[in-house]
């Protein structure tokens, strides 16, 4: 096991890293829409946050990045899904 | 099984018994007992032996010998010499050691030959497996999704057939193939607790560096999604390279379906991790890959997983 302080550690930065992703996440959002590039940069990030979220104890956050990493990836991602994943990761 | 296998086999018993024993002799006298990813060189007194007009040994000695060349690994040895049994390859090896004609390779022995190729940079070759290869692992596909989906982890049959361990406590090189920095961070703590070495890659540059570095990695960690490569088109380079091709290979999915189990291990993966990662449940999964569980050891309880800062 790792030392608690450790793991600790790892989660705050973990979720301080989280907190910047988002504000890039919803500015690419409003992007998205004429820009290739910026949804290329968004299924990238909302799959980080997709495969790391649960292992630093967010495991509802990683969920909804899976959902919205899914719907981005058929070309069908839907508002409600970007909304869902800022609230869970805001809570 | 196990003990109805051994008993089956009595008869053959002493003749094995002779080449382990004389394995075990020349480990003590060379450090440790050769395994299939070690990687060695000639020395000079080996190269002047090749060389020279007479030589002392013998025709199945020179045969290995020759083959000895700084990247060949002791299984690819094994290969090219058609050598059925690994292990009588590795004690001519070992003997080859201990008479100063060859010596265990290092990080001069020109590691980057054979990595001209591999994995170049643009669009791969499609990493997909043949037909036969989907066939032949489709049952264990089905029986792999299942165990990765309540253990977290699995290790194929295949591998924990033929895994010698490495002696217990021995520091292992693992490399780690992920593009989150914070995982890989958490990953390179687990591996450090666990008295091993690290080595992180995010993408296509860093992996084959990574490879090319001496010692070749104990095992492989490979996320399948990564910014400019795939962790199949990895794999699949992996083991189709002379010198990486018995390094085992663990994939890292977050689906644990049938079809994503099959295809890794169609492409020869010893194994999958689930994302997210638990922290057990990796310590775990890296020691069933390294042949370094007890016998007998049942996988983890598949209750509650663990929560990072919440107990319970």
């Amino acid at each position: 096991m790792l030392p608690p302080d450790l793991l600790e550690e790892m989660r705050a930065e973990y979720v301080q890293n989280l907190r910047a992703r988002l504000v890039r996440i919803e500015s690419l959002w409003r992007e998205m829409g004429s820009d290739g590039q910026a949804r290329e940069e968004l299924l990238r990030i909302v799959h980080l946050i997709a495969g790391s979220a649960g292992t630093f104890g967010l495991p509802a956050v990683g969920e909804a990045a899976f959902e919205l990493e899914s719907q981005l990836q058929e070309g069908c991602a839907t508002e409600a899904a970007i909304r869902r994943l800022l609230e869970v990761a805001r809570t | 099984m196990t003990d109805l296998r051994r008993s089956r086999e009595t008869p053959r018993q002493p003749v094995k018994r002779e080449v382990r024993i004389a394995a075990i002799t020349l480990g003590e006298l060379t450090d440790m007992p050769s395994h299939p990813t070690d990687v060695y060189a000639l020395t000079a007194k080996g190269t002047q032996e090749l060389e020279g007009g007479a030589t002392s040994l013998g025709a199945r000695e020179l045969e290995v010998m020759v083959l000895v060349d700084g990247q060949r690994a002791v299984a690819g040895i094994a290969t090219l010499a058609n050598a059925s049994d690994t292990e009588r390859v590795a004690s001519i090896l070992e003997d080859l050691l201990k008479r100063d004609f060859i010596r265990r390779a290092g990080a001069s022995d020109a590691p980057e030959a054979g990595f001209d190729y591999f994995l170049p940079p643009g669009p791969g070759p499609a990493a997909e497996p043949s037909e036969r290869a989907v066939a032949s692992v489709a049952e264990e596909a089905a029986a792999g999704a299942s165990a990765l989906k309540q253990n977290g982890y699995y290790v194929s049959i295949a591998r924990r057939a033929r895994t010698p361990a490495r002696k217990a406590g021995q520091p292992l090189t693992i490399l780690i193939v992920e593009d989150e920095p914070l995982v890989a961070k958490y990953l390179k703590a687990l591996v450090d607790m666990e008295g091993h070495t690290a080595r992180i890659a995010a993408n296509r540059a860093e992996i084959v560096e990574a490879l090319r570095m001496a010692p070749l990695p104990d095992l492989a960690i490979l996320d399948v999604r990564l910014p400019d490569t795939n962790g199949f088109e990895v794999l699949q380079s992996m083991k189709d390279h002379p010198r990486l091709s018995e390094v085992p290979v663990m994939m890292v999915t977050m689906q644990a379906t049938r079809e994503s189990v099959m295809k890794g291990l169609a492409l020869g993966a010893d194994g999958y991790f689930t994302k997210p990662f638990e922290v057990e449940t990796l310590a775990r999964g890296m020691k069933a890959v390294l042949g370094l569980l007890p016998a007998g050891d049942s996988p983890p309880p598949s209750g509650k997983p663990y929560t990072f800062g919440k107990p319970g």
